[in-house]
C-alpha cells in the first residue's frame, strides 16, 4: 500500500467505525426526529386530527402560554431537585465505596444496579405500599406518634420526588465512583503528611478532583428526570404537571400530535443546550481537569 | 474485620459514620424491591402489607399464565438481539470517538447520547410513524430496532469508560509489529475492553427486557413488561409482583458479569 | 477466546431467528385470520368466549392482540395503507373522530343483520363503529365509609365526603364524561355551553374536597378498595368487577343516570378482510355471545332481551333506561377546550 492510500484510508477509518451505530441510529432515531420536527410544524384540528401545514403556531403557543410555561418550570424544577439531591446523597456513598469497600464491589454493584433492572412496574407497586395514606410509612409514623394525620405522599409531588430520587440514585453513584477511584491513595497520604485533617483532605483534594464525576452525575440524573414518564404519571400529582406525561396526554387524550411533537422538540433542544452549556462551564471552572 | 485501604491517618469515626450512611442508603435503594418481592409470596389477594401469610400461589399462577410465558419468550428474544446489535454498534462507535481525533468528535459523542434525553414514548411514537418508510410493521424487528436505540448509547458509554485508561502506545506497538487495524482491535483492544463491552451489553439487554414505552408502540402488545402493565391496569393482585421475582432472579444472574467488569476496570494494583 | 468465537455464531443465529420471526409465525402477513384488538385484562376471555367458538362454527379464524386505545389509534394512523388490524377496539368518541378524520371505514346498517336486536345507538354516528359491550359511569363507594346512599351526582358535594373523593384527571378521557354528567344535572337534562360553564363553576367549588385526580381508572379502584377514598366516579364495568372481588366496595347509580359509553369495534380503511369482519360483528352481536360476554366481563350487553345469571345480577348495571346518549359531534369539537379548562381551573 502506497503512503498516499494509507493516509487517505486513515482519514476515512473513523467513519467506518461509526457505520454500525449509524445503521441503527439513522433509521430508528434521527429519521424519526426529523419527522417529529416536521410534525411540530403541522396543525391540530379537533375533527381532522393532524392537518399538514407549515406553521410556527405550536411553538408560539408553547413558549408564550402560561399553561405550557408552568409545565416547563415544573419539570425543570423537579429535575433539578432530583439531580442535586441524588448527587448529594450519592457523594458520601461513592466516597466510602471508592476508599474502603473495594473488595465488596460485587455486592455493592448488585445492590446499586438492581433497582435499575427490576421492572419499573414492580417498583411502583412497592412505592404504593410505602407511600399510601394507609401505607407502611404512615402506619409507622402514626404508631410512633410522630404524626396525628397521615402524610399525603402518594399522588403528590413529594411522593413523586422520593420515587424519582430512588430511581436515579444509582445513576448518580457510578460516575462519582468512577471519578473518585481514579484519585490515588498517595494523594491522601501526601496531604495528610502535609498536615491536612481527614475532612480537609476531602474538601481540598478529593472534592476538586471529583468535579468531572459530579458533573456527569448531575447531567445523567437531570436528563433522566426531565424526560421521565412513568414515575410522574403513576406516583405524581396531576396538579403538578410534568413534561413527558403532558406530551403523552397531548398525543393520546387531546389527539394533538403536532403540539405533542412541538413539546418533544423543545425538550430535546433544552437538554442538548443544557448538556452543552454545562460541559463548557466545567472546562472553564476546572482548568486543572483538561480532558486527555 | 479487615478494612482494606484504611490508613492510620483516616479517622475511625469517619469510617464508622460513613458505613452507617452507606447501609441506610442501601436499605433505601432496596426497599420497594424487597416489598414487591415479599408481596409475591403473599397468601392474600390484594396489596396488603404485611402479607397475611406466605404462599407460592401467585408465583404458580404467574408461571401458569400463558401471556406471561409467551411474553417472557418474546422479551428474551428481543433482549438478546438488542444486546448483540448494541454491543457491535456501541463498541465500534466508542472506538471511533476514543481512538481518532477528527472534527465534530464532540458533536458525534453528543449525538450518540441524544437518545437518552428523550422520553421513550416520544421516540416510540416517532419511530412508529417512520416504520412504513422501511416496509416495517410493528412487531419483533421494529421492537428490536427501537430498543437498540437506547442500548447503543449505554454500551458506548460503558466502553468509553473502559477506554479512558487505554494506553494507545499498545496500538502503536502492534502496528509497528505489522498488525492491521482490525487485527489490533480484535487481539489487543477487545480483550482489554471486554469488561466494558459486557457490562454495557448486559445493561442494554436488561433495559430492553424492562422496556414499556418503546414496546407499547413498536410491538404487538406481547412483551413481558407490557403484559405486566396490562395486568396491572385491571387487577390489583400480586401476580405482577410474582413475575418480578423472576426478573430479580434474572438480575442475580447478571451479577457475575457486572462484578467481573468492575473488578477488572477498577481493581487497584494490589 | 471463547468470547470471540461465540459471538460470530450468535450473530448468525440471531439473524436467522429475526428473519424467521419477522416473516413467519409472528408476522402472519398473508394469513386469512381476522386480527382483532382488545384492551387486555378481563378482555382476554374474548379468545375463549368468541374466538374459539367462531372458529369451531367454521366461520373463520380470529387472532387477538392487546392494544390500548392510544396505541391502536397510533398504529392505524401510521399504517394507513396497510393496517395491522381488521377490527380495532376503541372508545366511541375516539372511534368517531378517527372515522371523521378518515382512518376507519363506515359500516352500513344493512351489512350487519344482528344490529336489529340491539339497543339504538349500537351502530355509532356516521356508521364508524359498532358497539359490542356497553359501559357507563357510576359512583364507586367504600361501603364502610359511605353509610348514606348517594342518589345524585351532586352528592359528591356532600360535607361528609370532604377530602375523601377522587376525580378523573384531565389526561384521562373520563373527565369529560364526569363533566357531562354534572352539566346534564345542573342543566336540567341539557348539555350545552351554558350548562358546561355552570358545571365548571360547581367543580371549582368542589376542588378543596378532592384528594387527587386519578390518571388511570385502576388507581380509583385501588384507592376505594384500600379505604383511602370513600367515593369516586368510575366506569361501570370496573365497579362491577371490583365489587365481585372486594366485598367492601359498592355502587350507587345516580338518578340522573350515566352516559352511553359503548366500546366500539371499527374497521380501518384498506383493511384486508371486510367480509370476515362483518361476519365477526354479526356473530358478536348475537344473543348467545352477548349473554356470554355480559356474564364474562360483567358488562352491560348491547343486545336486547338478555338474561343474566342471577348470582351476577347484584354486581352488574342493567338499568339501561338510566343511560343517555352523547352528542358526539358537539363533544368532539369541544373536548380539547374542556380538557384544557379542566386542567387549568379544576385540577390546580
Amino acid at each position: 500500500m502506497t503512503p498516499g492510500t494509507a493516509a487517505s484510508l486513515r482519514r476515512w477509518t473513523p467513519l467506518l467505525w461509526i457505520v454500525p451505530a449509524a445503521l441503527v441510529l439513522l433509521p430508528f432515531f434521527f429519521l424519526p426526529l426529523v419527522l417529529l420536527f416536521r410534525n411540530s410544524l403541522n396543525r391540530d384540528d379537533p375533527m381532522l386530527l393532524m392537518v399538514p401545514d407549515f406553521t410556527a403556531i405550536n411553538y408560539i403557543k408553547a413558549l408564550s402560554d402560561p399553561f405550557y410555561l408552568q409545565l416547563f418550570a415544573n419539570t425543570i424544577g423537579a429535575a433539578l431537585f432530583v439531580a442535586v439531591i441524588a448527587t448529594i446523597i450519592a457523594y458520601p456513598f461513592s466516597y466510602f465505596i471508592s476508599r474502603y469497600a473495594r473488595r465488596s464491589i460485587g455486592l455493592v454493584v448488585w445492590a446499586v444496579y438492581m433497582p435499575l433492572f427490576v421492572s419499573v412496574i414492580v417498583r411502583v407497586f412497592g412505592w404504593m405500599i410505602v407511600l399510601a395514606d394507609s401505607g407502611l410509612l404512615n402506619a409507622m409514623l402514626l404508631k410512633l406518634h410522630f404524626l396525628q394525620t397521615p402524610l399525603r405522599l402518594l399522588f403528590e409531588v413529594d411522593g413523586m420526588l422520593i420515587g424519582m430520587v430512588h430511581r436515579y440514585l444509582p445513576l448518580a453513584i457510578l460516575p462519582l465512583f468512577n471519578a473518585m477511584k481514579k484519585i490515588p491513595d498517595e494523594l491522601h497520604r501526601a496531604s495528610a503528611n502535609l498536615g491536612a485533617t481527614p475532612s480537609g483532605v476531602i474538601r481540598d483534594v478529593v472534592f476538586p478532583l471529583s468535579v468531572p464525576g459530579i458533573v456527569i452525575s448531575l447531567q445523567l440524573t437531570f436528563a433522566g428526570a426531565l424526560s421521565d414518564f412513568v414515575l410522574p404519571q403513576v406516583l405524581g400529582s396531576p396538579r403538578f404537571r410534568m413534561l413527558a406525561p403532558a406530551i403523552y396526554a397531548e398525543a393520546t387524550t387531546n389527539l394533538s400530535t403536532a403540539m405533542a411533537a412541538t413539546l418533544a422538540v423543545l425538550m430535546l433542544v433544552f437538554i442538548i443546550a443544557l448538556l452543552g452549556a454545562s460541559g463548557y462551564l466545567v472546562k472553564r471552572l476546572t482548568p486543572w481537569m483538561t480532558a486527555r | 474485620m479487615s478494612r482494606p485501604g484504611i490508613e492510620a491517618i483516616d479517622s475511625a469515626g469517619m469510617y464508622r459514620g460513613l458505613l452507617v450512611y452507606v447501609l441506610i442508603v442501601g436499605a433505601f435503594l432496596m426497599l420497594p424491591l424487597v416489598l414487591a418481592v415479599m408481596l409475591a409470596f403473599s397468601s392474600g389477594g390484594g396489596l396488603e402489607f404485611p402479607p397475611p401469610g406466605l404462599s407460592f400461589k401467585w408465583i404458580v399462577k404467574a408461571a401458569a399464565t400463558r401471556e406471561f410465558r409467551e411474553g417472557l419468550l418474546i422479551s428474551a428474544v428481543v433482549a438478546v438481539a438488542t444486546g448483540l446489535i448494541s454491543a457491535i454498534a456501541g463498541t465500534s462507535a466508542a472506538i471511533a470517538i476514543n481512538h481518532f481525533r477528527f472534527r465534530g468528535r464532540a458533536a458525534l459523542q453528543a449525538l450518540l447520547m441524544a437518545p437518552l434525553s428523550l422520553p421513550g414514548i416520544v421516540i416510540g411514537l416517532a419511530i412508529l410513524f417512520t416504520l412504513p418508510a422501511f416496509g416495517l410493521v410493528p412487531g419483533i424487528v421494529a421492537t428490536i430496532g427501537g430498543h437498540s436505540v437506547i442500548g447503543v448509547p449505554y454500551v458506548a458509554y460503558m466502553v468509553l469508560a473502559s477506554l479512558s485508561n487505554y494506553d494507545m502506545s499498545l496500538d502503536r506497538a502492534s502496528a509497528s509489529l505489522g498488525a492491521g487495524q482490525w487485527q489490533t482491535f480484535r487481539r489487543i483492544t477487545l480483550p482489554i475492553i471486554s469488561p466494558g463491552v459486557t457490562a454495557g451489553t448486559v445493561c442494554a439487554m436488561l433495559l430492553s427486557f424492562d422496556n414499556v414505552a418503546l414496546s407499547l408502540f413498536l410491538s404487538n402488545g406481547n412483551t413481558l413488561p407490557l403484559r405486566m402493565m396490562q395486568s396491572m391496569q385491571f387487577y390489583t393482585d400480586p401476580s405482577v409482583a410474582a413475575v418480578s421475582v423472576l426478573l430479580v432472579a434474572l438480575s442475580l444472574a447478571a451479577v457475575p458479569f457486572l462484578k467481573r467488569s468492575f473488578r477488572e476496570t477498577h481493581m487497584e494494583r494490589a | 477466546m471463547t468470547f470471540k468465537l461465540n459471538r460470530r455464531e450468535l450473530v448468525v443465529g440471531a439473524g436467522a431467528m429475526a428473519a424467521t420471526l419477522s416473516s413467519g409465525k409472528f408476522a402472519q402477513a398473508q394469513s386469512a385470520a381476522l386480527k382483532v384488538t382488545h384492551f387486555g385484562g378481563p378482555y382476554q376471555v374474548l379468545q375463549d368466549l368468541v374466538g374459539a367458538p367462531f372458529e369451531r362454527a367454521g366461520l373463520g379464524r380470529v387472532e387477538y392482540e392487546v392494544e390500548t386505545t392510544a396505541s391502536a389509534l397510533a398504529k392505524i394512523q401510521s399504517q394507513k395503507a396497510s393496517p395491522p388490524f381488521d377490527l380495532v377496539m376503541m372508545s366511541r368518541s375516539i372511534t368517531y373522530r378517527a372515522g371523521r378524520a378518515g382512518f376507519v371505514a363506515p359500516f352500513e346498517r344493512a351489512d350487519i343483520a344482528a344490529l336489529a336486536g340491539t339497543v339504538p345507538g349500537t351502530l355509532g354516528p356516521g356508521g364508524f363503529g359498532v358497539g359490542y359491550v356497553l359501559d357507563t359511569f357510576g359512583i364507586m363507594v367504600d361501603k364502610r365509609q359511605v353509610t348514606q346512599p348517594m342518589t345524585s351526582w351532586m352528592d359528591f358535594w356532600r360535607p361528609d365526603l370532604r377530602g375523601k373523593i377522587v376525580l378523573p384527571a384531565a389526561s384521562l378521557g373520563l373527565s369529560i364524561y364526569f363533566l357531562l354528567c354534572i352539566a346534564r344535572t345542573v342543566g336540567n337534562g341539557k348539555i350545552d355551553d351554558a350548562s358546561i360553564d355552570e358545571a365548571f363553576k360547581k367543580l371549582i367549588e368542589l376542588k378543596p374536597s378532592v384528594r387527587t385526580f386519578y390518571t388511570d381508572p385502576i388507581q380509583a379502584s385501588q384507592l376505594v378498595e384500600r379505604g383511602d377514598i370513600a367515593a369516586a366516579p368510575q366506569l361501570s364495568i370496573r365497579i362491577s368487577n371490583t365489587m365481585r372481588s372486594a366485598a367492601t366496595v359498592g355502587r350507587f347509580t345516580p338518578n340522573e343516570g350515566g352516559p352511553f359509553l359503548p366500546f366500539d369495534l371499527s374497521m380501518p380503511v384498506s383493511a384486508k378482510n371486510p367480509e370476515l369482519a362483518k361476519k365477526y360483528l354479526n356473530y358478536i352481536l348475537s344473543k348467545e355471545v352477548q349473554t356470554k360476554l355480559a356474564a364474562g366481563l360483567l358488562a352491560t350487553p348491547v343486545a336486547t332481551g338478555i338474561d343474566v345469571p342471577a348470582e351476577l345480577r347484584p354486581f352488574m348495571m342493567l338499568d339501561t333506561d338510566k343511560i343517555w346518549p352523547i352528542d358526539e359531534d358537539y363533544v368532539a369539537t369541544k373536548s380539547r377546550d374542556w380538557t384544557t379548562r379542566w386542567t387549568r381551573e379544576v385540577q390546580s
